[in-house]
């Protein structure tokens, strides 16, 4: 059965066919949320947050990409987390953030890495941990931004889409996050392979 | 020399940024192209820029740690979350309508007692103003606990739906309401004429005949009839005996013995009673019937609220 058939089913209320659904989209959208949320078991509560409210809401769903559809669900559901954790001061992202050696937990853990040698996977998870550094520093609107458009590789009108801002405002977030993705991660120099280590003055 | 992307100047930056993910315009592209070809610092930026976003696309895709399938019981809530703007319009609804025909009952249990009131003055047993307030009061303020119970952007707290909910399987809200108002069963149709002006009372007690049927009057029904049938209320008169009568089957209907009993507590005034009493079922059945109505949809929007 294909996508718009299930979509179709289980905008008639079948579980089975919106389950399915699930399992073809569940892991991209968990990475969305595991970028934008830090870690995993925040990304776990937004990701099947966003599955509830896709079912409640699935009858609202007029065409266009069903993922992207599912992404703004779940980045709602990140921001709304967001706004909450910074009524609560005690455990604000900004705190997580200042701590530069930050234990990534489980989400350093790459797929990739459970099928290299260990120094690969070592040297992986290192990059990966200096990747996620950087974007938990950046503030929530350009992290979002950053993780849709380059960590997922969406269009900007898709990303605008997503989120629900123009595009000239997409633009601007992507390209001031990017800046400060560059100088944050010109500390992790090192671990950076050789043709994508960054340079510090001109040629 | 230039050591930090973000000292660039934020135009320049956002043309850069766009520029390489091919987001220009052909215009601004070759703009900025004829723009690098001259100045370096801008190639090295873009350059930068290019290398950052292949090392943050390197980031792998993590392995969701569990399966994120709904449960039918997570399911089930979509049908619960559904139904609840329905059930408080219903409930609201049901409420409106019970306030509605108790409200009309009041009125019509005032315009009885306003008819029997001369009779008890000239027997000089008119009681004390005391429970005429209560009288009053009580039939406005219950209905707006009630009405409170079921606002449609306040959900139903648990002490709200007591109040609805508490009379259900015996004693419905509206008999409640008339069996406590009064206090003293005589005092009912005597206390209340006091503070009512007599036109007004002559005015209601023609609403009521118009607006309720009288079936044991035998077929006879307007004011110029009701006037004399109430009017004829002797105490202590014969037709005390004719009463028992229509009791059995007012209580067959349910509800209707409190106010039997409440109007019948002194034998002798139960003449003028059986008129009210006979009039009155059609209004007590459909306040029993909203009452439930009520209660029954304020219990269910509180559960369906609690599990959402």
């Amino acid at each position: 059965m294909d996508e718009p058939e299930l979509i179709h089913d289980a905008q008639k209320g079948d579980l089975e066919a919106f389950n399915r659904l699930v399992l073809a989209h569940q892991s991209r959208v968990f990475n969305v949320a595991l970028r934008i949320m830090g870690d995993p078991d925040s990304a776990s509560d937004a990701t099947q947050e966003a599955f509830i409210s896709a079912y409640r809401n699935v009858r609202r769903y007029r065409g266009g990409s069903f993922q992207g559809w599912l992404l703004r669900i779940v980045t709602n559901a990140c921001y709304d987390e967001l706004r909450r954790r910074k009524r609560r001061p005690a455990t604000s992202i900004e705190e997580l953030s200042t701590e530069p050696d930050g234990d990534p937990g489980e989400a350093g853990l790459s797929l990739a890495s459970r099928h290299q040698g260990p120094e690969v996977a070592a040297e992986d998870a290192e990059l990966s941990r200096a990747i996620e550094d950087c974007l938990r520093r950046l503030p929530d609107e350009f992290r979002v931004v950053a993780v849709l458009a380059d960590v997922q590789g969406y269009e900007y009108a898709e990303v605008a889409r997503m989120v629900g801002k123009p595009l000239g405002t997409v633009k601007s977030r992507l390209a001031r996050a990017r800046a400060r993705l560059r100088d944050c991660l010109r500390r992790y120099g090192e671990l950076l392979p050789s043709s994508l280590r960054l340079q510090d003055e001109t040629a | 020399m230039m050591r930090r992307l973000s000292d660039l100047p934020l135009r320049d930056l956002e043309l850069l940024s766009a520029y390489l993910d091919g987001e220009l315009t052909p215009r601004e592209a070759d703009r900025l192209q004829a723009r690098l070809d001259g100045e370096a610092d801008l190639r090295w930026a873009l350059e930068e820029l290019r290398r950052t976003v292949s090392v943050v696309r390197s980031l792998p895709e993590v392995r969701p740690p569990r399966s994120f399938t709904l449960s039918a019981e997570a399911a089930g809530s979509r049908g619960r979350a559904a139904a609840y703007p329905v059930l408080q319009l219903a409930t609201a609804l049901a409420t409106l309508a019970f306030v509605a025909v108790v409200g009309l009952d009041a009125l019509t249990s005032r315009a009885t007692g306003v008819a029997l009131a001369p009779e008890f003055r000239d027997q000089g047993q008119l009681l004390t103003a005391a429970p005429v307030e209560e009288a009053v009061q009580a039939p406005t303020s219950e209905p707006a606990q009630a009405l409170s119970a079921s606002a449609p952007e306040e959900p139903p707290a648990a002490s709200d739906i007591q109040v609805v909910g508490s009379p259900t399987p015996e004693a419905p809200v509206g008999l409640e309401i008339e069996r406590s108002a009064p206090g003293a069963e005589p005092g009912t149709a005597t206390a209340f004429p006091t503070p009512m002006p007599e036109e007004s009372a002559a005015a209601e007690r023609a609403v009521m005949v118009e607006g309720t049927p009288c079936e044991v009057c035998g077929g006879g029904q307007g004011p110029a009839e009701a006037d004399p049938l109430i009017g004829v209320a002797p105490l202590g008169s014969p037709s005390a005996q004719t009463t028992p009568t229509p009791a059995p089957q007012a209580e067959k209907l349910g509800g209707e013995p409190e106010i039997a009993d409440q109007a019948n507590a002194p034998a002798s005034f139960s003449t003028p009673s059986t008129r009210a009493r006979a009039s009155l079922p059609t209004l007590r059945l459909a306040e029993i019937g909203l009452g439930l109505a009520a209660a029954l949809l304020a219990s269910l929007t509180f559960r369906v609220r609690r599990k959402r």
